[in-house]
């Protein structure tokens, strides 16, 4: 998850790189699939499209409204994203926005790479975990902002690059038949959950990673619980999904993933239940931030104003996560207590960590 | 009459623009293979030799010594079943051998890894057979379940191979010879069938060890999650799952490992074998055998494994697709088309126009490409075909990476770069096609034409073209069928809004979503198999012999 | 040559194979409506001769004239297609995805004549064939025949000063062979063209040519009559190769001589039973409208052709005599020129 690479300088935009884009979709003959990203879709037309006959008039503004492409790293749930940019771009109808949605590791692995090549291409990083993104400003990437929506976000839920936009619950998954009863994290070391408990790997989901981190930082746990976990067999998957999706299965008696995914699987009718940890739930944020080299700054800084806006925050909260800010209502119930580690005592200590964990669990 | 040097009566020896069409094709050689195999050279070149050996260390040695022995053991079970399939059904009633070749012919166009999450959907821990009647295969997320679907998918080249030497070579005559000179079946097969087989065996044996070395799909979806890494995975995972800049220079060895093993084992096997066997394609009538029960027996049991191989994990790919949630029975009361609607979203439509818009691309092009080396002249032609071939035959992850490096710096992300590779990668499927249509082109039906007194262009139109015409067609559906699920090189090269349907697939199944995962594979798997029955068709008509019947 | 100007004159014709002569300086001259035959066993050079003169192949050295004008030498290649040859191939060449009009159509279009009266003149020539109800089939739909017969048709459609046949009836069986051996002989005479065809089938060379060149290895050791050709051979190699044939010894003068220096050939029709020659029978071959019998003789052993079945037997000491021999030369082996050697 480190971005060892210093490189700062701006990325350059090949200039050829547009050009060649359209040189690709004439080629290909899919003109339109080139600049995909459901929001570039012009077909999709703006919620507030004018009537036929009527002149439009623009809404007094005192600024120009931002327009161009900006384009979106993230590691948010698809639908999430989706409903987010749907929203944005009805208020901002002249932005077109060019979304690369994957995991965490896909991502970093796409920033580093890009890096090696000249610079990263984005103009903002939405991400699932506190850490990778404190990395990322570490490197010198972010660019420093002041949302006007900053002041309702938890002070420990932002840096001066970048800002909370939901929260996360890593909680335990188990079927619904599950016995013995696990009421706590220490509970899966079980011996009769043996060879039965599955992780969400840290290096491939970034929820996975601020657990990590989260454990470390917790005397009560630390990596020895990893340790423990690893003792008693503990099976290593990719993401928190695949792991509610293998407890539903019933290739495992219980794990560790997201809240969102449990809830998600119990809506649809799988044989699993939520167990909201007695000690807490590891509540992580996700953050998101600008890029230094963005070339449309204007356009993606009204982006995360409209992400930690109350309309912005609404929809996150309809889509099923826990909205950053506490003043805004909805998202789903939450069933205990909260543990929030300190973020940025975990990213000091972090290069050790997944060091640690692959000492433990191997790559 | 086959007077080379001179000869003048090939229409296609003075079609106009010879050194325009030498001239395309070595460019489109240079561009599309040789600078980025360069380039990737090059890198490891600043990388040092000490990448290597850094590379070679812990997981990248085990990668290595996973993918070949992996090739080693599905090489030798294909090898096996290709050729005891081929002898029942090129044996059997003229039925029966219709009956094996259309079950054979079937699994080729079930795209690797939409066949790989079938078989867990069927035979894997919650499948089909392990929730019917509590039996699952150990090790579905492993090795076995690794090496069995790689099996499965390389027996059918493996009995095509030899089916046709069976048909063209090893006729009932030379072993009824046998039979008629004191031997035993057996004794026959043994003394006679299989010594004539010997090169198409071997032969066979050698692709499915090259198939097995440059799989993606099957290890992507029951290695990985079972901790088992190819060369081919281990650099997936290094270059979109890794942000470690030493997983990238393991990347770049892995991939110039990778294409040094292919290579090594091409040219041995063909110093072994002396030279490429281009086999025909099988499907003439050999004959009616003398078939008895026990061929009858045989039959029955080759089609009973392609039922299970191919069309069970089809159908409980199907099942789990249709099933409402992860974790309940795929029962009618739990049925439901809502994650067949899923793939109606947008963006997945979106991915799915850009599979068939590359696809498209990827097929005209190359058969265009294909036709200039043919029009270039037998000769020349020939030589540029073996170099169309050296695309080929490079690992797809390997020329991927290669031209990541060779053009991600103005292409990156963008549809052109994964044309690209698909280009350089598929030439050969467009050319060869092509090329063997023309050299079976009896020299004199061109002479006739021209003693007819059809100048040049004219036999070239007249004559050369039509003739041709299904062969055209055949390359150009075989290239845009593997343009369709293409994924290991697609899933390197993807961008934001630039992924194939294939991608999309790979990734959901990733998350770890199996439902949508199986509704995306279904629907892979139809537009594959829709856009397999016109090659269906095309194949009968190239496979019917010219001239007399 | 005396006459007219020959329709195809080739002067020291050498044609390689991938830098290997396979057909060294023939000189071939083939008259107005004249048939000529290349006889030779396989693999001799007569279809190398043959694409040559169509044009297929470029001789590397001599001269060639058809219908007078130089069509290849030094600095010229005229191409096949302005030529005026019409090719019957081997096995035919007919294009699969052309049904037996359009092929025959193809060669007339090409001549520049429009759709409509190629048409016509197209059902002409497949009327005069006997299969114009044959028009509208795919040579798959065809019998061997009947291939056969539209492959003369296109060649016959183009027009030409000289037709060249390949092997025209080498793969055909007995009974097939015999009436397009027939049906051939009756079209070259109505052509009214000059014909050169290559065979290795000596029966269809003595009865369809007006004279015939014997090739050996790319060679031409004997051009003349199929009389000259049967009567007269060279030497014991194209003896044998223009029909059953025993050699035996005899004096320089010809005179059957025990043990003596020179050769003569024997045809089995040249000699009989009965007379003051001694031999014993060692076979009798009955062939329903005669019987060949082997006899032992001081002179080597002889075959005989007598009318009907066999009336000797295996070991019957018989007399015999001979009506006609003819001398060979001492050496057999590449000559010049019958015109040398009869000169």
């Amino acid at each position: 998850m480190k971005v060892h690479s210093v490189m700062t300088r701006p990325a350059n935009r090949v200039p050829g790189f547009r050009a060649a884009t359209l040189v690709a979709a004439a080629v290909v003959l899919v003109a339109g699939c080139a600049t995909a990203g459901p929001g570039a879709t012009p077909s999709d037309p703006p919620a507030s499209e004018p009537a036929p006959g009527v002149s439009p008039s623009p809404a007094p503004q005192t600024v120009a409204p931002p327009g161009g492409t900006i384009r979106l790293y993230s590691t948010v749930t698809q639908a999430t994203v989706d409903a987010i940019v749907e929203g944005y771009q009805a208020v901002n109808p002249n932005v077109t926005i060019d979304l690369f949605r994957a995991p965490t590791g896909e991502v970093a692995a796409r920033i580093a790479a890009e890096l090696r090549e000249g610079g990263v291409r984005a103009d903002l990083f939405w991400l699932t975990d506190p850490l990778s993104i404190q990395q990322y400003d570490q490197d010198g990437l972010l660019a420093a902002y002041a949302p006007p929506e900053a002041a309702s976000l938890d002070p420990a839920d932002q840096g001066a690059t970048f800002w909370a936009t939901r929260h996360l619950n890593m909680v335990m998954v188990g079927a619904a038949d599950l016995s013995p009863a696990v009421t706590d994290w220490g509970d899966l070391t079980d011996p009769a959950l043996k060879d039965a408990v599955a992780l969400p790997d840290p290096g491939f989901a970034g929820s996975a990673f601020g657990l990590l981190g989260a454990f470390a930082q917790d005397p009560a746990y630390g990596l020895e619980f990893y340790q423990r976990l690893k003792d008693n067999g503990a099976i290593i998957v990719k993401s928190p999904d695949e792991v509610t999706t293998g407890v539903a299965e019933g290739r495992f008696k219980a794990g560790i993933t997201l809240d969102f995914s449990v809830r998600s699987a119990i809506a649809k009718g799988s044989p699993v239940r939520l167990i909201w940890p007695t000690s807490g739930a590891v509540t992580m944020y996700s953050p998101i931030a600008m890029l230094q080299a963005s070339d449309n700054a204007a356009a993606a800084k009204s982006f995360i104003d409209f992400v930690l806006s109350g309309d912005g925050q609404a929809i996150i909260a309809a889509s099923g996560w826990e909205p950053a800010r506490a003043d805004v209502a909805g998202g789903p119930p939450i069933d205990g207590s909260q543990v929030r580690p300190d973020w940025t005592a975990a990213f000091r200590e972090q290069a050790d960590l997944l060091a640690g964990y692959r000492a433990i669990f191997g790559e | 009459m086959g007077v080379a040097g001179r000869d003048r009566s090939a229409g296609s020896g003075r079609v106009p623009g010879r050194a325009l069409g030498m001239l395309v094709t070595s460019a489109a050689f240079a561009a599309l293979v040789a600078y980025p195999l360069a380039r990737l050279t090059g890198t490891l070149g600043d990388l040092g030799p000490e990448a290597i050996t850094r590379a070679l260390a812990g997981a990248g040695g085990r990668a290595v010594l996973t993918s070949i022995g992996l090739g080693v053991v599905v090489a030798v079970l294909v090898v096996v079943i290709g050729t005891t399939t081929a002898l029942i059904g090129e044996r059997a009633s003229s039925r029966g051998r219709w009956l094996v070749r259309a079950g054979m012919v079937g699994p080729l166009f079930v795209p690797p890894f939409v066949a790989a999450l079938g078989w867990a959907a069927a035979y894997g821990p919650r499948g089909l057979t392990d929730r019917w009647l509590g039996i699952s295969l150990p090790g579905t997320y492993g090795l076995p379940g690794v090496i069995t679907v790689l099996t499965v998918e390389a027996v059918p080249l493996a009995y095509l191979i030899v089916a046709a030497a069976l048909a063209g070579r090893a006729e009932p005559d030379l072993e009824r010879a046998a039979r008629a000179s004191g031997a035993t079946s057996l004794d026959a097969l043994r003394t006679v069938t299989l010594p004539l087989l010997r090169r198409p065996i071997l032969g066979s044996g050698v692709l499915a060890f090259i198939m097995t070395l440059n799989a993606f799909g099957v290890p992507a979806v029951l290695g990985i999650p079972g901790g088992v890494s190819t060369i081919t995975t281990r650099l997936y995972q290094d270059l979109a799952f890794s942000a470690d800049p030493a997983s990238f220079d393991r990347a770049v060895v892995l991939a110039l490992i990778l294409v040094a093993i292919a290579f090594v084992t091409v040219t041995a096997s063909d110093r072994l074998l002396g030279g490429h066997s281009s086999p025909r394609t099988a499907v003439t009538s050999s004959g009616p055998a003398t078939p008895g029960r026990r061929s009858t027996v045989a039959v029955a049991a080759v089609m009973v494994g392609v039922i299970a191989t191919a069309a069970v994990p089809f159908v409980a790919l199907i099942l789990v697709a249709l099933t409402r949630a992860v974790g309940l029975p795929p029962t009618p009361e739990n049925w439901t088309l809502a994650n067949f609607a899923e793939v109606l979203d947008p963006r997945i439509l979106g991915a799915l126009a850009r599979s068939v818009g590359l696809a498209l691309a990827a097929a005209t092009i190359v058969t265009v490409l294909g036709g200039i080396v043919v029009a270039v002249g037998r000769r020349a032609g020939r030589v540029l075909g073996g170099v169309a071939s050296i695309g080929f035959a490079v690992p797809g992850s390997t020329l991927a990476l290669a031209v990541l490096i060779g053009y991600g710096g103005a292409l990156r992300d963008t549809l052109l770069i994964i044309l690209i590779v698909y280009l350089g990668k598929f030439w050969a499927l467009g050319h060869r096609p092509i090329a063997g249509s023309v050299d079976r082109l009896p020299n004199d039906l061109l002479r006739a034409a021209r003693a007819s007194g059809a100048r040049p262009r004219d036999v070239f139109r007249s004559i050369v073209l039509p003739l041709l015409r299904p062969a055209i067609i055949g390359a150009w559906l075989i290239v845009f069928l593997f343009g369709l699920h293409e994924v290991t090189m697609s899933s390197l090269l993807y961008g934001p809004g630039t992924d194939t349907l294939a991608v999309v697939t790979l990734n959901v199944q990733q998350l770890g979503d199996p439902t949508i995962t199986a509704a995306l594979a279904v629907a892979l798997g139809l537009v594959v198999g829709v856009g397999a029955i016109p090659v269906l068709l095309v194949r009968r008509a190239i496979d019917r012999p010219p001239g007399r019947e | 040559m005396a006459g007219p100007t020959p329709v195809v004159d080739a002067r020291g014709l050498t044609i390689a194979h991938t830098r290997t002569p396979v057909v060294h300086e023939f000189d071939l001259s083939v008259g107005p409506a004249e048939t000529v035959a290349l006889l030779g066993p396989s693999g001799s050079g007569k279809s190398s001769l043959l694409a040559a003169v169509a044009g297929f192949v470029r001789p590397i050295a001599g001269e060639l004239r058809i219908g007078g004008r130089l069509v290849d030498g030094p600095g010229v290649a005229v191409p096949p297609e302005d030529r005026s040859v019409g090719v019957v191939f081997q096995n035919d060449a007919l294009w699969p995805h052309l049904n037996v009009l359009e092929t025959v159509i193809y060669p007339i279009r090409r001549r520049g004549i429009g759709r409509a009266n190629a048409e016509r003149e197209a059902r002409e020539v497949l009327e005069r064939l006997g299969i114009a109800h044959l028009a509208s089939r795919r040579p798959a739909q065809l019998s061997g025949g009947e291939q056969q017969r539209t492959g003369l048709a296109r060649a016959l459609a183009r027009d030409a000063v000289v037709y060249l046949l390949d092997e025209p009836t080498a793969h055909l069986d007995t009974a097939l062979k015999a009436t397009w051996q027939q049906e051939l002989a009756d079209q070259v005479r109505r052509l009214g063209a000059a014909v050169i065809f290559a065979t290795h089938d000596v029966a269809e060379a003595l009865s369809i040519a007006d004279r015939v060149a014997i090739v050996r290895d790319g060679r031409r050791i004997q051009f003349g009559t199929p009389l000259e050709v049967y009567e007269r051979p060279v030497d014991a190699w194209s003896a044998r190769l223009t029909g059953a044939a025993s050699v035996v010894s005899a004096t320089t003068d010809g005179v059957l001589a025990a043990g003596g220096p020179a050769q003569v050939v024997v045809r089995p029709d040249w000699a009989g039973l009965d007379g003051d020659l001694p031999g014993r029978v060692i076979a009798a071959w009955f062939r329903g409208s005669h019987t060949d019998v082997e006899l032992d003789t001081p002179f080597g052993s002889v075959v005989i052709r007598t009318l009907g079945a066999p009336t000797v037997a295996v070991g019957d000491v018989v007399t015999w005599h001979l009506r006609q021999s003819w001398p060979l030369r001492p050496t057999p082996g590449p000559i010049g020129t019958m015109n040398q050697y009869y000169g």
